[in-house]
């Protein structure tokens, strides 16, 4: 069984104070030492800070993928927002495709009372046109 | 008489609910949730370690670095989501009730054109048109008022566990992790400090070279502490956002209560303040 982040944490911390433990020696000691001594103290505070740094990005990749889950439950309630949003605009949309389509009636009654189909033309291409833009801009 | 009544009701509902005070909280929160300067340490502060060890030892922290850059690329995605809700709810709460007068206009004179609109019996009288024209209007802004009220508390609670939980979790990193990675940073430096002064005080240096070693160590210990008072400024905000979230939550069937409106401006003024110390301590 792998080691849970918490425990990461506690091993990063014991790890470091013992690599600051073994500095202070070194400083403490430093006139009693031989170069090389000093040296291998020195390689091994490094490793040592070094073993801790791994148990940190241990800790972080345990709750990086805690995090996941519930990052995506975000991330799907951000798209279903977006469409609500989208909906606020759509309103005013539908108004002004009734009034294209109130504006496509009277010119059908027109034509029908005056036998000039010809009148119907220019309002339902224009109504086209309107919804064209309207699904364009939707998207 | 009836088409009074009716008129004055919808004028009556219509009084849109004011979310003026959730949309700031939101858009102030989100742009203080996306900051990446505090999550720039998480990597920053191991390259500055790896700066204080030997050329030989360097190697030892290369896979080190390299993981902890793919880490941090999640750290900011996980602030950006979070940042996008904040912004996608502030968007949703703000006075974002469409403008239709373009399309009432376009409406009014459609009837008019339609014939629709006139003095013969079959047709609407002006008065009755315009009537008609102004509640469809009314109601068409009352609809979307009550949608969009539906919508944020909707999308409050569907996300009020998973936003407290990354919530915690950027805490987490930052307030345990990103606080030890600066205590492994304070201590690579110490090593390289304080052997150059015990090296000076072995050689009888005691006025030299020993205390320049100390007063170097110093200020590098100062600018940590600069990273670490970001740090804690970053969990401040976080700790803000989350719980001006919950009351949110608390409030959903409620939000333009007066007690939540207070709440919310203080709230907001905080994490300003977590914003704007952020923002110092990057630029100092």
């Amino acid at each position: 069984m792998g080691l849970s982040k918490d425990e990461c944490r506690e091993l990063a911390r014991q790890i470091r104070e013992i690599s600051v433990a073994v500095g202070d020696f070194r400083f403490e000691h430093w006139g009693e030492l031989t170069a090389a001594q000093r040296q291998d103290l020195e390689r091994d505070e490094a490793s040592l800070l070094t073993k801790s740094g791994e148990m940190i990005t241990r800790a972080v990749g345990l709750t990086l993928e805690d995090m996941d889950k519930d990052l995506k439950l975000v991330t799907n309630a951000i798209e279903k927002a977006r469409k609500a949003l989208k909906t606020i605009q759509d309103v005013k949309n539908v108004i002004a495709i009734s009034a294209g389509v109130i504006g496509l009636g009277g010119a059908i009654f027109a034509a029908v009372a005056t036998q000039n189909p010809a009148l119907i033309g220019p309002t339902a291409a224009s109504l086209t046109a309107l919804v064209k833009d309207l699904t364009a801009k939707s998207k | 008489m009836m088409r009074c009544v009716l008129l004055c009701a919808v004028v009556a509902a219509s009084g849109c609910v004011n979310l003026q005070s959730v949309s700031r909280f939101a858009k102030v929160s989100a742009a203080t949730a996306d900051s990446d300067a505090a999550v720039a340490d998480y990597v920053g502060s191991l390259e500055r370690q790896r700066r204080m060890l030997r050329e030989d030892q360097r190697a030892e922290l290369e896979a080190q670095l390299a993981e902890r850059r793919q880490q941090q690329t999640r750290l900011l995605a996980a602030q950006h989501v979070l940042a996008e809700y904040l912004n996608v709810l502030g968007e949703l709460a703000a006075d974002g009730v469409p403008v239709i007068d373009p399309e009432l206009d376009s409406l009014r004179a459609s009837l008019s054109t339609a014939k629709f609109v006139g003095d013969s019996d079959a047709q609407l009288g002006t008065a009755t048109a315009d009537a008609a024209v102004a509640i469809a209007g009314l109601l068409a802004r009352v609809i979307t008022d009550f949608s969009r009220q539906a919508d944020i508390k909707k999308l409050l609670l569907a996300v009020d566990k998973p936003f407290a939980a990354v919530i915690a979790g950027l805490r987490e990193v930052f307030d345990k992790d990103l606080r030890a990675q600066l205590e492994n940073e304070r201590a690579a430096t110490a090593k390289r400090f304080k052997a150059w002064e015990a090296a000076a005080k072995t050689a009888k240096d005691e006025d030299g070279a020993a205390p320049v070693a100390r007063l170097l160590l110093e200020e590098r210990q100062l600018e940590i502490d600069a990273r670490e008072a970001r740090i804690n400024a970053y969990i401040g905000a976080l700790d803000t956002i989350g719980q001006g979230h919950a009351e949110l939550v608390k409030n959903a069937s409620k939000l333009d209560a007066d007690d939540l409106k207070k709440k919310l401006q203080g709230l907001t003024e905080n994490v300003k303040k977590s914003f704007n110390s952020i923002k110092k301590l990057v630029t100092e």
